[in-house]
């Protein structure tokens, strides 16, 4: 009964436009007393929810991204891109992909990744012809990636509290990534014909490609590939940890803009507020989360669910169904990392009773979860890209039910088809 | 008879010994107040890391924890006496001075404890510490000479390695497996149990059990909430606490020993030093205590000493 | 560009319409916008500020490492700006109207509904911030009582967590002037604070 009057509430505070802070935090402290909380036992989650280091790599890389937007470095790479990749029809979806595994084997988060990426290749879609709706659905999607690429933070959480390998669980997650890469291509192959005008990119008129030299074009993108050059090489080189790196990356971002003088002042604030703006806004619903997660937690809400599945099913292709539908339900109310810490412990024990092994399940757990991330209202993936690409939520849906459901595809390959984690045993 | 309701928070997986005996420390208050107060047990961090718990706490918005009163030093540096170098590097004088309720250690973590509101009612067992790396096997203290080494943030512990010539840094525990697999570090001293459970080996070749600190957890219980509560009841949970920290005690120790064997089984060189080896380590590690004086007192650290010299009378 | 935070963009993250928005000094809403508007540049330096703290911080505690420097690990001065950046921070957001809904109400023509649902939003939001401000305000008395500090440097978590309250603060002002704009029919949101 609480329940039903929780999730009505927040429907209905969603519905009127309330932010989703303020719906996530307000639906708890309305029902402090239905839910055993109060003031002083609420008090200290917004703080310690975001006094977190992994967290402070969201806003760093949503400055960089914006200001190798901003001070043009972005389009010198997108230029090398096009150099290479001009031939390919819709190339610019093999852009984001890509770029998406190479940011995702930078941040380990998928809504950082989908922050830089679409920041950067978000404007220059939109310039050359794809509808804004068509650009946030795929980089919110592909933004996936950014979590499947191994080093990834939920995949962490998870081999820590489930006791179960971190390196093999990054090593498992190798080929899903390939497979939901290549899924979500397969997509963008066929819809990008379908939406663009005559299928076919627009050259956009910025690039000059017809007037400038290849060799110039290669020399000038040079400073722009260092900074992933840097930002990999200094976490494989075991100099930083990909939040450290994110803030090497903003130094050098900002020094490299200003020896080339593509930055000047206003441009360097412009970043500023930007990442201030886009992740403060994030941060604060991360810090309410909190305070949802805890309400659930303390009234053994997903634990019951937990239970349920665990008493009432018993073949593993039933369970691992039930798994499904249930982790993508809570993915869909609750940020992943929280979900993971959660539900992992939760049901791996449940997964061990059926035979599935614990690294195949920590995968299916962290894909399904992930893909909560597309699911509205904890949606995070689609609100930073929905930002990045200007464009609202409704107009998305129509173009992210295909990528959807080509992660549904790829979630159920990896389910089912033991052979895509475990292959190197 | 009205039902009391109280909820317990702790940072342990589930199926660690802490996490079990704080399961059966519910089972007993329950049974033997005869329904009369029921603890919830929400573990695995589920209400946050020890900082979190300690706040709500002293603030009486939880009413029990398994707590680590070493990670609360932020709250007030006495918390980690019981972290002054080799104390004690045996089980057996773990258990004479560790273990004594009227020993200094006890004393004074109840005592400060007590002054933020918190009653710690039982102690348990967390682990000994160990120095896991990736360089080299560590036999002497000049092994650990130019190894970076991550430590929690704890004066006693970074002072052991600074003055072992290590180099210390230290870093949140969720950076800690990609920093030690990635390089960024070289090892770290957590000891058997979250070196396996954090999966931490993985990333290591080394592991010696060099036994620098021990640490032990509290059962602890928010004053506000004991205050609430009748002497009966009192009685039958600080029995209970105790009852639930002694089983901890003796599992850990069993415990222990699985752990190190799957950590070997990864293909860890784990490394148990002899005497001779040991007393050059308790050498190094005692000699910082002078320093850490005006941290914890000089008479607490003379109390100390005696107790240690008496427990080697025994 | 991406949502470039210094102009209103087509696409509906409008946040200031000087037409509406500016109802001139004569006017009590006018003026207490002016006194919004200082916040709101208060609230844009106190969070851009801590964005550049974190990245120092996080780049000095590299460079500490790298070189062995005898300093001490400066990551904590990164997770205290945390809390500037993401309360003061969102309550720049609420100045400039840019938090995250869900993206329902912004789809609706201008009008009287739009009005109302905007006021709606803002009473709901002015109830929430009442009650964050009661939450910060609590754990900011503990913060000062028991003197807790972050254990690396010793920075008392005072600091951060009263960042955090004048961030429920300052959130709370921007949701009831939001309300007397949605009651006089004007749209939500400051002044730029930026031009
Ligand atoms: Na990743
Ligand atoms: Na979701």
């Amino acid at each position: 009964m609480a329940l039903t009057l929780t999730f009505g509430l927040m429907a209905l505070f969603l519905l009127v436009g309330a932010p989703l802070a303020v719906a996530f935090g307000l639906v708890i402290f309305l029902q402090m007393s239905t839910y055993g909380l109060s003031i002083v036992g609420l008090s200290n989650i917004p703080y310690e929810e975001i006094s977190s280091y992994p967290l402070i790599a969201i806003p760093l890389f949503m400055f960089t991204g914006d200001l190798m937007n901003r001070s043009g470095m972005a389009a010198e790479l997108i230029k090398l891109s096009d150099l290479m990749l001009h031939r390919v029809k819709g190339a610019f979806g093999y852009i984001a992909i890509v770029s998406s595994a190479m940011m995702g084997a930078i941040t380990g988060s998928s809504v950082a990744t989908v922050a830089t990426v679409g920041g950067i290749v978000s404007p220059e879609m939109a310039r050359r012809g794809y509808p804004r709706g068509y650009i946030a659905a795929m980089v919110a999607s592909v933004g996936l990636l950014g979590v499947l690429v191994p080093p990834s933070i939920p995949l962490i959480l998870y081999g820590a509290t489930v006791g179960v390998s971190i390196s093999q669980l990054f090593t498992a997650t190798l080929l899903p990534a390939l497979l939901m890469a290549a899924l979500f291509l397969a997509v963008h192959i066929v819809l990008s014909r379908r939406f663009l005008e005559g299928g076919r990119e627009i050259k956009g008129e910025s690039l000059n490609l017809v007037t400038e030299k290849p060799t110039r074009i290669v020399l000038k993108a040079t400073s722009a590939l260092l900074l992933p050059v840097l930002i990999l090489g200094g976490i494989y080189g075991g100099i930083m940890t990909p939040t450290e790196a994110a803030a090497i990356g903003c130094i050098y971002a900002v020094s490299a803009a200003l020896v080339r003088r593509m930055l000047d002042r206003t441009k360097l604030l412009q970043s500023v507020r930007h990442a201030v703006v886009t992740g403060s806004g994030i941060l604060v619903i991360i810090a309410m989360t909190g305070v949802f997660n805890r309400a659930m937690v303390l009234n053994q809400v997903p634990q019951d669910i937990a239970i349920w599945v665990a008493t009432y099913i018993d073949n593993p292709i039933m369970f691992l169904l039930v798994v499904n539908v249930v982790l993508l339900l809570v993915g869909t109310f609750m940020e992943t990392n929280a979900s993971i810490l959660l539900m992992g412990p939760l049901l791996a024990p449940a997964a061990a009773k059926f035979g599935i092994d614990p690294v195949h399940f920590g995968i299916i757990t962290a894909v399904n979860l992930e893909i909560g991330l597309l699911t509205p209202p904890m949606a995070a993936n689609l609100y930073v890209a929905a930002r990045a690409a200007e464009v609202r939520l409704p107009q998305m849906m129509y173009y992210l039910a295909f990528f959807f459901t080509a992660a549904l595809v790829g979630q159920a390959l990896i389910t089912y088809v033991p052979f895509l984690t475990l292959w190197y045993r | 008879k009205a039902e009391t309701k109280a909820r317990l928070g702790h940072v342990f997986a589930m199926g660690m010994p802490a996490d079990d005996a704080s399961q059966r420390f519910a089972a007993l208050v329950k049974e033997r107040t005869n329904g009369e107060v029921v603890i919830t047990v929400f573990p695995n961090n589920q209400l946050g890391g020890d900082e979190a718990l300690g706040r709500d706490l002293s603030r009486g918005s939880l009413e029990f924890g398994f707590l680590n009163p070493g990670s609360l030093t932020g709250l007030d540096p006495l918390l980690d006496i019981h972290y002054l170098p080799y104390i004690a590097s045996s089980f057996d004088r773990v258990d004479r001075i560790f273990y004594n309720p009227e020993g200094i250690l006890q004393r004074t973590l109840k005592a400060t404890m007590e002054k933020y509101g918190m009653v710690a009612l039982a102690f348990f067992e967390l682990e000994f510490r160990s120095v896991t790396n990736s360089k080299q096997a560590v036999r002497t203290p000049d092994d650990l000479k130019g190894l970076k080494i991550r430590v929690p943030g704890s004066a006693s512990i970074r002072s052991f390695f600074e003055i072992a010539g290590a180099q210390t840094v230290t870093m949140p525990m969720p950076n800690l497996f990609v920093a030690l697999q990635q390089r960024t570090v070289d090892g770290q001293d957590n000891g058997a149990s979250i070196t396996y459970n954090s999966r931490l080996f993985e990333a290591q070749r080394f592991m010696t059990l060099t036994n620098h600190v021990y640490a032990m957890g509290a059962v602890t219980v928010s004053a506000r909430f004991w205050k609430t509560l009748s002497d009966k009841h009192r009685a039958i949970i600080a029995q209970a606490a105790i009852e639930a920290a002694a089983e901890e005690v003796q599992k850990s120790r069993a415990a222990n020993k699985d752990f190190l064997a799957k950590i070997a089984a990864g293909g860890v060189a784990v490394t148990t030093l002899s005497p001779a080896e040991m007393a050059e380590f308790v050498k190094v590690g005692q000699v910082g205590w002078e320093r850490l004086a005006p941290i914890y007192g000089a008479e607490r650290i003379e109390a100390l000493k005696r107790e240690i010299a008496a427990s080697i009378g025994h | 560009m991406v949502m470039s935070s210094d102009q209103p963009s087509a696409a509906g993250l409008i946040m200031s319409d000087p037409e509406t928005h500016d109802p001139g000094r004569r006017t009590v809403l006018g003026v207490l916008m002016r006194i919004e508007l200082l916040l709101g540049r208060a609230e844009s330096l106190v969070a851009s500020t801590a964005l550049g703290v974190a990245v120092l911080a996080i780049g000095t505690s590299v460079v500490v490492r790298a070189f062995a420097l005898p300093l001490p690990d400066t990551g904590e001065w990164a997770i205290v700006a945390m809390s500037p950046l993401t309360f003061v921070g969102a309550a720049l957001c609420s100045h400039l109207h840019r938090h995250l809904t869900a993206d329902i109400v912004e789809a609706l023509p201008p009008g009287r509904l739009l009005r109302f649902l905007e006021g709606i939003a803002a009473a709901l939001f002015v109830v929430f911030g009442l009650y964050f401000v009661a939450l910060a305000a609590d754990l900011f008395s503990y913060a000062v009582n028991s003197g807790e500090r972050l254990i690396d440097l010793g920075t008392p978590i005072a600091i951060p967590v009263g960042f955090m309250l004048a961030g429920a603060v300052l959130m709370t002002i921007h949701a009831v002037l939001d309300v007397i704009r949605a009651c006089t029919g004007h749209a939500p949101g400051g002044i730029d604070p930026w031009h």
